[in-house]
């Protein structure tokens, strides 16, 4: 049975915080995979009451379709042998769905499933080397239901910091317009500002951000205000998305308050804010540093973030932070993967467990509560766990939990080891428990105005029909983990808490102008370092066309 | 009294037959365990096609024929006892973790992957990854005990954190590879590579072997361990000698590219003194 | 009629060279520039057989992907299908769509050796690289039991010339180690030439690293000195390529070796940089790699018979044909690129071959149906050795695309074709 086109539901208490609805009982009427005003009599109607409904979720930040992830999934066997996971039964007259296997990264079919089951509807792979974006898009294709986009990584590129040590930037923003067009990307991302440069050169890498790499002008600072201000020049939907330097090292919330500092009265987004909220330093052990890092994001209204919440239980570290992941190798011990990206960045990959025993994961967990629960404003610190860094997606309702029950927090503080927790705010009682509406903030209005995204996020008309019915449950944990109906591109894909249809998702890209003069010089570029055609390295025939910029 | 399958028409390809636990027969009536589900091949299939079942499952189940064929036996049980009298097909006693399994004749490869309790004994010889972890796995063997009277092949044990293996025959080459710790005993010859990549625990042979070149002399040495761990294997029906577990055994150390902490201990000479 | 293409990738080996300028004269390849003798035999002058087959007899489209659909759905146990070279991704997503919906053991073009690595690349991870940081980094790169000249013709000028972007200009910028073991040998121009035999391949190697991580050792070896003078190089040096070939050696060489070699780079990342590569071969078989695992998780041996992808390295397709184990087979891809050891047991059950020369197949099969090869007459992605995208161009006009050919096929296989709960 097809889904029809036009639909009308009654009875969901609507959760629409762009615009302003906090359980109001009211209609929604789609039509071609809109949100419209009104819908014919006789329309199909779906009966929704006893539901809660809200956008469908926006996951800002997430590793899910990109050459670095192929690689984790060809490192983690075990996990897939330990998890297959069969075919959905979709409705009849559905194409039939696909097989795969689970773990911390799931295969992409599975990853699909499992993120609509969720309620969620767009996912942005945060990194990608511009390299290998071809394969980005692969992935998307192999991901249903989801709309996917993707950030470039820019922070190490050999030809971008040649701009910014010739004192260029003009041909830096041109650069990074052409990378998103030619990428098909969605955003800027910078990570470890030249620390993966150091890497590869044998600097090893860099820790503070005035530290130059080599012999060269080029700093972390110059790196992330000269990616900051293109990507503000260019009105870019999502201002750059940084990864600083640092990253997992006690007393490391020094670099991450510079690092925002440096770019006050920019638009700028600092992800996974976690993990740079440390305080303590070499020898000194580790502390929270969330309450400082906190206070001055929520002071300070262009910069926003996301979380990159810790969650106990296996989780994947893979990051283009070489330098970092190294470091978990030695002093872990576990298998890890090193691969270096020419011209452009690197990867590493360590898989990783957070234990509730282990007084620095306690501290991780906590670092993260604190920040989401100390923050001001709902709409500039928005929930992610870093997937699968930090833990895997399907977390998520358990976060959420831990967001809005501060019983099932305690319960969980009593289990962890509270070494380091000594003058933690969280230890103290934060007693601040989140709405459903700040909820429905944090997972999905948040994200897609951060995002630029003006169709998703929200219920009005004109929007995205991408819609996630929960069914009211005082069990937090399992009111998330299983909508009884998702909306996606006003098909309905979730039916009493089952997959039923597997529509293809799109790709959400920009192409912003540029100055064509920089062609000449990349050509050149090219020619002389790259072991890829100038030409060969746009990737062509994308069946969605770029979001409109402005 | 126990539960008793006997093998009527033999598979024509592999036979899936996890079901076969104690745990999972548990309270089922012959009948109802015959009809109960296999895979083979492409097809499901009922265990009655294969098996004539009788009597009663009262703790023990006893399998008869050429289950050559038969894979994953055991896999997963956690009490019980499995008897087999005949072959057993790859993967026998997968994951399990309690319980005894019996094999009268020989075992395929991976005999008790992953393990993390219960008992193993095969009386025949075994194929390749005896004890060892899974593909891309660290941890192989967590717990519990293998004994293989007959020969083994490669990669004994590999990536074993914990527990016992003892060969009676010989054992393949990469015997213990990448071991974390635990004991492996081989009675026979052991093949190359001994060792490789060991973190920690101990690799015992009744007979010479050559030695990666990460492995150093340390002394030869009486092991009082050994004095109550061959005596053990003795009484589970390994020829063990007394002056085996009385002798003295050379000590190699490594493997220096990893750890270092593990030991290989290869007989110099039985105990005269005990012979006497 | 003339006319010209260019930056054409060659899939002839793993290199997948992107510069190749090909020139088209009255629908034959007469020219592809820049293209190493194994790349001009690769394109060839372009013509394939557009034939359709069934039983022998020549047929019509639909009906051959009716009768090899009847064929898949009628066999008694469990299907084969077999990912061969010279497909593009999309037919590749396609065939593993259909080894899916068949609940089939799939088996690709894996040589032992790229098999080996690939399982001792998952125990341990890996150090590697893209080839362009090769050509812009590595100041030692250590041949180590290959000579890339006769299988990748083209990978030292591309990857390993004399100037690189990070390089110091001249010879003093980059040196060449050659190691030769057994019948390997490494290039004969070297800055310094060791020999091995095979038997002494891993316990060298196992030297090597405990002399990098400074860790004592037993006796020293004959080769110990020479060893000891490596080391001290590989320490000095900035970064290190560690070249190997992935598919072929001397037969004497341990399979283990692989892992050491892994080992080794890995361990080189504490003291200095060093990445290893494994040399593939063509076809776009790094791309069979790349997208069983993004589909199913595992890069090869996936068994879908239990309604999920399952990894079975160790139970191969050859054996399971020598157990008669298998009813049917779908071969995709170039026919040529089955193992011998396959095509033997090919020839006792019904098979579909779909694919590039198909009915030039060297082993009997019930329906045929020709198509294009990647690269050449279907546009699409194809994959290098280092797992780096490329676009593929369609050049010349060719019979049916694959791509759309096994889309068809699999819309013919019904759902659930068979129902096992376990």
């Amino acid at each position: 049975m097809k889904s029809p086109e036009r639909l009308r539901i009654v009875g969901a208490a609507v959760y629409d915080p762009l615009n302003g609805f906090q359980g109001d009982v009211r209609d929604i009427c789609i039509e071609d995979g809109r949100i419209v005003a009104q819908v014919p009599l006789g329309t199909p109607t779906l009966n929704a009451r006893g539901t809660i409904v809200m956008p469908g979720g926006v996951d800002i930040h997430s590793h899910v379709a990109s050459s670095a992830c192929n690689h984790a999934r060809r490192l983690l066997p075990e996990e897939h042998t330990a998890e297959p996971v069969p075919a959905p039964e979709l409705r009849d007259g559905e194409a039939p769905a696909r097989s795969g296997t689970g773990g911390t990264l799931p295969s992409t079919f599975t990853t699909g499933y499992r993120y609509a089951g969720l309620g969620y509807t767009t996912v942005f792979d945060a990194a990608v080397a511009p390299l290998t974006a071809r394969h980005s898009h692969e992935e998307f294709d192999d991901t249903p239901i989801v709309d996917g986009g993707f950030f470039v990584l820019l922070g190490n590129d050999e030809y971008l910091l040649r701009q910014i040590e010739t004192g260029n930037p003009d041909r830096a923003r041109d650069y990074a317009a052409w990378i998103l067009g030619a990428t098909g990307g969605y955003a800027i991302k910078v990570v470890n500002p030249g620390g993966i440069q150091a890497w590869k050169s044998g600097q090893r890498n860099l820790t503070e951000i005035d530290q130059p790499l080599g012999s060269s002008r080029v700093t972390p600072r110059a790196i992330l205000e000269t990616l900051t201000d293109a990507a503000n020049s260019l009105r870019l939907p999502h201002p750059v998305h940084i990864h600083c330097n640092n990253l997992g090292v006690p007393g490391n919330a020094r670099t991450t308050l510079q690092s925002m500092e440096t770019l006050a009265g920019r638009r700028a987004h600092f992800t996974h804010l976690q993990f740079h909220c440390y305080g303590g330093g070499a020898g000194d052990g580790w502390s929270s540093a969330a309450q400082r890092v906190i206070e001055y994001l929520n002071a300070n209204p262009l910069l926003s973030a996301d979380v990159g919440q810790v969650m106990f239980g296996p989780a994947t570290t893979i990051s283009a932070d070489a330098p970092i992941e190294y470091l978990l190798h030695a002093n872990s011990g576990r298998k890890w993967t090193n691969i270096d990206v020419e011209l452009e960045t690197g990867c590493g990959i360590v898989p990783y467990s957070f234990q509730e025993r282990a007084a620095v994961s306690a501290l991780q967990w906590a670092v993260g509560l604190e920040l989401f629960l100390l923050s001001a404003d709902p709409w500039r610190l928005v929930l992610s766990t870093d997937h699968p860094n930090g833990g895997s997606f399907l977390s998520y309702p358990t976060l959420i939990q831990q967001l809005m029950d501060r019983d099932a927090r305690a319960e969980q503080l009593k289990r962890v080891n509270a070494k380091l927790l000594a003058g933690s705010v969280l230890a103290d009682g934060l007693s601040r428990e989140y709405t459903l509406n700040e909820i429905a903030i944090v997972t999905r209005a948040g994200p897609a105005r951060l995002l630029g995204l003006r169709h998703k996020g929200h219920l009005g008309v004109g929007a995205d029909a991408d819609l996630t019915f929960y069914s009211r449950e005082r069990n937090i944990a399992r009111m998330f983990a299983r909508p009884r109906y998702v909306i996606k591109g006003g098909v309905l894909v979730v039916e009493e808490g089952q997959l039923r249809r597997a529509p293809a998702g799109r790709r959400l890209r920009v192409s912003p102008g540029h100055d064509t003069a920089v062609l000449r010089d990349l050509r050149r570029h090219f020619n002389a370092h790259a072991t890829v055609a100038f030409e060969n390295f746009p990737v062509r025939g994308l069946r969605d066309a770029p979001m409109e910029i402005g | 009294m126990s539960l008793d399958l006997t093998l009527h028409t033999a598979p024509a390809v592999p036979l899936e037959a996890d079901i076969l636990t104690p745990g999972r027969l548990a309270g089922l009536s012959a009948l109802e365990t015959a009809k109960l589900t296999v895979v083979h091949g492409n097809q499901s299939a009922e265990l009655g096609e294969f098996f004539r079942v009788s009597g009663a499952l009262d703790g023990e189940i006893h399998l008869t024929g050429d289950l050559a064929r038969v894979k994953l036996i055991g896999a997963g049980m956690s009490e019980g006892r499995i008897v087999v009298h005949g072959s057993a097909g790859m993967h026998l006693g997968a994951g399990m973790s309690g319980g005894e399994i019996l094999v009268e004749g020989d075992a395929g490869d991976w005999v008790g992957p992953e393990m993390t309790g219960g008992r193993i004994v095969v009386h025949g010889n075994a194929g390749h990854m005896v004890g060892a972890a899974y593909r891309g796995s660290r941890v192989g063997l967590q717990g519990g005990e293998i004994v293989i009277f007959g020969n083994a092949g490669n990669e004994i044990g590999s990536g074993m954190r914990r527990g016992l293996i003892a060969i009676g025959g010989d054992s393949g080459d990469f015997t213990g590879v990448n071991l974390l710790a635990g004991t492996i005993v081989v009675l026979g010859q052991l093949g190359w590579r001994t060792g490789a990549g060991m973190r920690r625990g101990t690799i015992v042979s009744m007979h010479a072997a050559e030695v990666l070149p990460t492995f150093s002399f340390a002394c030869i040495y009486r092991p009082i361990f050994l004095r109550l761990y061959l005596p053990y294997l003795k009484r589970l029906g390994l020829p063990v000698t007394d002056a085996q577990a009385r002798g003295s055994y050379q000590r190699w150390c490594g493997d220096a590219i990893e750890l270092n902490r593990g030991e290989i201990l290869l007989l110099e000479s039985g105990d005269a003194a005990a012979a006497n | 009629m003339s006319s010209s293409f260019q930056h054409v990738t060659c899939l002839g080996c793993g290199c997948a060279c992107d510069d190749i300028a090909v020139t088209v004269e009255d629908e034959r390849i007469v020219r592809a520039e820049h293209a190493c003798p194994l790349g001009v035999a690769w394109f060839g002058d372009g013509r394939v057989p557009g034939e359709i087959r069934v039983d022998g007899h020549p047929s019509g489209l639909e009906e051959a992907l009716d009768g090899a659909a009847d064929l898949l759905r009628a066999a008694r146990g469990r299907l084969l299908v077999f990912l061969g070279a010279d497909l593009t991704c999309s037919a590749q997503r396609a065939a593993v769509g259909i080894a899916d919906r068949l609940r089939a053991v799939t088996e690709s073009v894996v040589s032992e050796n790229a098999s080996a690595g690939i399982l001792a690349a998952q125990r341990r991870g890996r150090a590697g690289c893209t080839l362009g940081e090769i050509r812009n980094r590595a100041d030692l790169v250590l041949f180590w039991g290959t000579d890339p000249d006769e299988q990748y013709p083209r990978f030292r000028s591309r990857f390993t010339p004399l100037s690189g972007l990070h390089l110091r200009r001249g010879h003093a910028g980059r040196s060449i180690v050659s190691v030769a073991i057994g019948t390997d040998t490494g290039p004969a121009e070297a800055d310094l030439h060791l020999t091995l035999a095979p038997q002494e391949e891993v316990a060298a190697l196992a030297e090597l690293r405990a002399r990098l991580l400074g860790r004592s050792l037993g006796d020293p070896a004959p080769w110990s000195p020479e060893l000891a003078g490596l080391a001290d190089r590989l320490l000095r040096a900035k970064y290190v390529a560690l070249i190997h070939d992935g598919e072929r050696s001397d037969q004497q060489r341990p399979p283990e070796r692989i892992e050491a070699l892994i080992a080794l780079a890995q361990a080189l990342n504490g003291p200095t940089r060093a990445a290893l590569t494994s040399l593939r071969g063509g076809g776009n078989r790094s791309g069979v790699e790349a997208v069983l695992t993004w589909q199913t998780g595992f890069p090869f041996a996936v068994d879908f018979s239990r309604g999920a992808p399952r990894y079975q390295p160790d139970r191969r397709a050859a054996d399971r044909l020598d157990a008669g184990a298998l009813a049917a087979a779908l071969v995709v891809g170039a026919p040529t690129s089955v193992p011998e050891t396959l095509q033997r047991g090919l020839a006792r059950i019904p098979t579909v071959v779909v694919g590039p020369r198909a009915s030039e197949a060297p082993f009997p099969a019930r329906v045929i149906i020709d198509t294009g090869v990647a690269g050449i007459h279907e546009p699409g992605v194809g994959y290098r050795m280092d797992d780096v995208p490329l676009p593929l161009q369609g050049v010349h006009p060719g019979p049916r695309p694959a791509t759309e050919t096994l889309i068809q096929l699999l819309g013919r296989l019904a759902p659930g074709r068979t129902e096992v709960r376990p």
